[in-house]
């Protein structure tokens, strides 16, 4: 079976609108999480926020930055704008944002995306209320693949969803494309944005965080909300040694469970993480024994960093305090179904720098939690196989393997 | 080879109560989970029970740990989307209502309800999703990562600002992966194929025919596709179906042509923005309940 490799990287996120910018500010133990002033006069305390503004792309509606808030409260479609972000900037790094550079190319556009373009619809749902209906509104997770797809004029596309893990499935799904050859290369992208609906409902389930999150810590109350859009290109190696591109490094498997346990919270033995961890690596051809790195999902909520703690312990078994583990919740927020994908463009970073960034909001490690927690600085480490997961609601689980170009499946 | 061992479809009227077309057997412990869970949720739940009530012997086969979900939908949770954006704008966002507001929401349901633990996803695309999901499926099962594969496609009727009419249904396909021909008349799956052409539906739809190797005897689809494709129909001969809308449809075409079928078949689906999937299925007969 044919390697899969990474050749471009973008991302719009709190901490930066490029994956250089986000790597840097991450190592340098910052935080884009804050209170917005305009959210504090809401109906709710939506509290702090991981907020993202597009770099010289005013919103339509003249609001080009998330420091006040006004653009969260916006009913202008954001999502598609933000994902065209990251994806232009992932083609130009793979060589691929002109046409012509695609024209021999069987192009798959595959988005990971929670809500989708939500606003117009909600607006356009309350203009319905007072009986002023939109002839017609595009909507949902498909309207942004479709874009991606028509910006692509690619031939195959997928709007995939697992919740909070939704990321990881869209690197699974692309991965599956161009392993039976159903294309060249594949864009994969993440994508979510803040809105009050999704906010609500955080409150609402008492899982967000009234400061900044502190993911593993001891004392942990919940999640910050952020917003991002990420992109990996992911193609086949030898289409991209035809090219003469330069590879960043190997999706080398990924792995998908469900814990079939609760809708909205984790299985506490972290079953269905691991299994979609040992799932992940199986694909890889690899063991446990590989793995030199754990990009957690780390939300900073009691109930998953338990989990996760038991997951990797039953993964890396005596091993366990050898690997180490990361979150960057705190720095950018929980970007529901972006989070896995800049977690991935975050993970190529480490394996091209060989240092890992430091937890941003973690002080003292919950003694329920029995990992080697990276904090208070960026480390050095040998970095050649990363496993990335992530867990969402609906008890979804998603892991990715990202190796180096040293490992990972040879050309049979 | 990937055979479809059995198949489920439903289709109620908008506002029907589930659970008296759930089966008999299943509708006391039905009873909690349909009130707790939303309407494209009970779909999803009670279609699999009808599925699983008539072919008990199918899941015997597989650990619950090796059988994959793969949901389509094309416009998912939008009716739950809609309530609880009232319960926001009337100041108390109900936190039951948030956990269904997404479209992945089915998934986790029917893993909770039958323990299964293996891989799966929701793709929300558009009228395609149905048989795009039973073409995802199909990979799982042929790279291993699934020894099984309940594929679901629902939606839930009157999406605001929807381009088709779509009614409230689900149907349900059983996939697993054989060494052998099957002894009960299974059919399988010939090939899948996938185009987007953007904005040109009948072209798409001529990509997806040109492409397909072997060529089936039979082309089937339903209304809706029929109408966007029509150039591409030309001298073919073919088969409608009345479906129910939605990701829905083209599951629902297969079903109802496909229970004695002496010929190959290739059941298609197209959207109006130029996706056009399709499914191609060997002889054999489709249990349908």
């Amino acid at each position: 079976m044919e390697r899969v490799v990474i050749t471009g990287l973008g991302v719009l996120s709190a901490l930066g609108s490029s994956p250089d910018e986000l790597f840097r500010r991450l190592l340098a133990g910052e935080t884009g999480v804050r209170r917005l002033p305009a959210l504090i006069g809401t109906p709710i305390d939506v509290g702090p926020l991981a907020a993202a503004s597009l770099p010289g792309n005013p919103d339509s509606d003249g609001n080009d930055s998330n420091e006040n808030g006004q653009a969260i409260l916006s009913e202008q479609p954001r999502a598609g704008r933000f994902l065209s972000f990251s994806t232009e900037q992932a083609l130009r790094q793979a060589r691929l944002f002109e046409p012509s550079s695609r024209d021999r190319l069987r192009v798959g556009a595959c988005v990971g995306t929670t809500l989708g373009e939500k606003a117009p619809w909600l607006f356009g749902l309350a203009q319905k209320a007072q009986g002023n209906a939109p002839s017609q509104v595009l909507f949902g997770c498909g309207l942004l693949a479709r874009q991606l797809a028509q910006h692509l004029r690619a031939e195959r596309l997928s709007a995939i969803s697992t919740a909070c893990c939704s990321g990881n499935s869209a690197l699974a799904l692309g991965l599956s494309w161009l392993r039976h050859d159903v294309c060249d290369v594949v864009v994969c992208a993440g994508v979510d944005v803040l809105q009050p609906f999704v906010i609500s409902g955080f409150r609402a389930l008492r899982a967000q965080s009234a400061d900044v999150c502190r993911p593993f810590d001891r004392r942990r109350s919940g999640v910050n909300l952020g917003e991002a859009s990420a992109c990996v290109v992911l193609e086949k190696e030898t289409v991209a040694a035809s090219r003469g591109q330069r590879v960043l490094a190997c999706l080398a498997g990924a792995g998908l469970s469900k814990d079939a346990h609760h809708m909205t919270a984790p299985d506490a033995q972290g079953r269905g993480a691991c299994l979609a961890m040992q799932r992940a690596l199986f694909d890889a051809e690899l063991s446990s024994g590989s793995v030199d790195f754990l990009s957690s999902h780390g939300t900073g909520t009691p109930f998953n960093d338990l989990m996760e703690g038991q997951a990797f312990a039953r993964l890396l078994g005596d091993r366990v305090l050898d690997v180490p583990v990361h979150s960057i919740k705190g720095s950018v927020g929980h970007c529901l179904g972006a989070a896995a994908m800049i977690e991935a463009v975050v993970t190529v970073c480490i394996l091209a720098h060989q240092v890992i960034p430091p937890t941003v909001g973690l002080e003292e490690v919950d003694p329920q939690i029995s990992l080697d927690l990276v904090c208070g600085k960026p480390r050095e480490a040998r970095v050649r196989c990363v496993v990335s997961t992530a867990s969402g609601f609906g008890g979804e689980n998603a892991a990715v393997v990202l190796t180096d170009t040293s490992m990972g499946k040879r050309p049979s | 080879m990937i055979a479809v061992r059995a198949a489920a479809r439903l289709r109620v009227n908008k506002n029907e109560p589930l659970l008296p077309v759930a089966p008999q057997a299943a509708q006391a412990e039905l009873k909690p989970l349909l009130l707790r869970m939303d309407r494209l949720c009970g779909l999803s739940v009670v279609v699999v029970e009808k599925l699983l009530a008539e072919h008990s012997s199918l899941r015997q086969d597989f650990s619950v740990a090796d059988v994959g979900i793969v949901v389509g939908t094309a416009y998912g949770c939008h009716k739950t989307d809609e309530e609880y954006y009232v319960s926001y704008l009337q100041g108390q966002p109900s936190p039951r209502l948030f956990a269904y507001t997404l479209p992945s929401a089915p998934s986790g349901e029917l893993a909770i309800r039958h323990r299964l633990r293996g891989a799966g996803f929701t793709l929300s695309l558009g009228r395609t999703s149905g048989m795009n999901a039973v073409a995802e499926a199909a990979r799982l099962l042929s790279s291993g990562h699934v020894s099984a594969c309940l594929v679901v496609a629902v939606e839930v009727a009157d999406p605001a600002f929807a381009q088709e009419e779509v009614g409230d249904a689900a149907v349900a396909l059983w996939l697993s992966k054989i060494d052998d021909q099957p002894t009960d008349g299974s059919p399988q799956i010939v090939t899948t194929m996938e185009v987007f052409v953007d904005g040109a539906p009948a072209k798409a739809v001529e990509q997806v025919l040109a492409r397909t190797k072997p060529s089936p005897g039979v082309w089937c689809c339903d209304e809706t596709t029929w109408a966007l494709s029509k150039e591409a129909w030309i001298l073919r001969q073919f088969s409608t179906v009345n479906a129910p809308g939605g990701a829905a449809s083209g599951l629902w075409c297969l079903c109802e042509q496909h229970q004695e079928a002496a010929e190959s078949r290739g059941y298609l689906c197209a959207d109006s923005t130029g996706y056009a999937a399709l499914v191609v299925l060997s002889p054999g007969r489709l249990q349908v309940t």
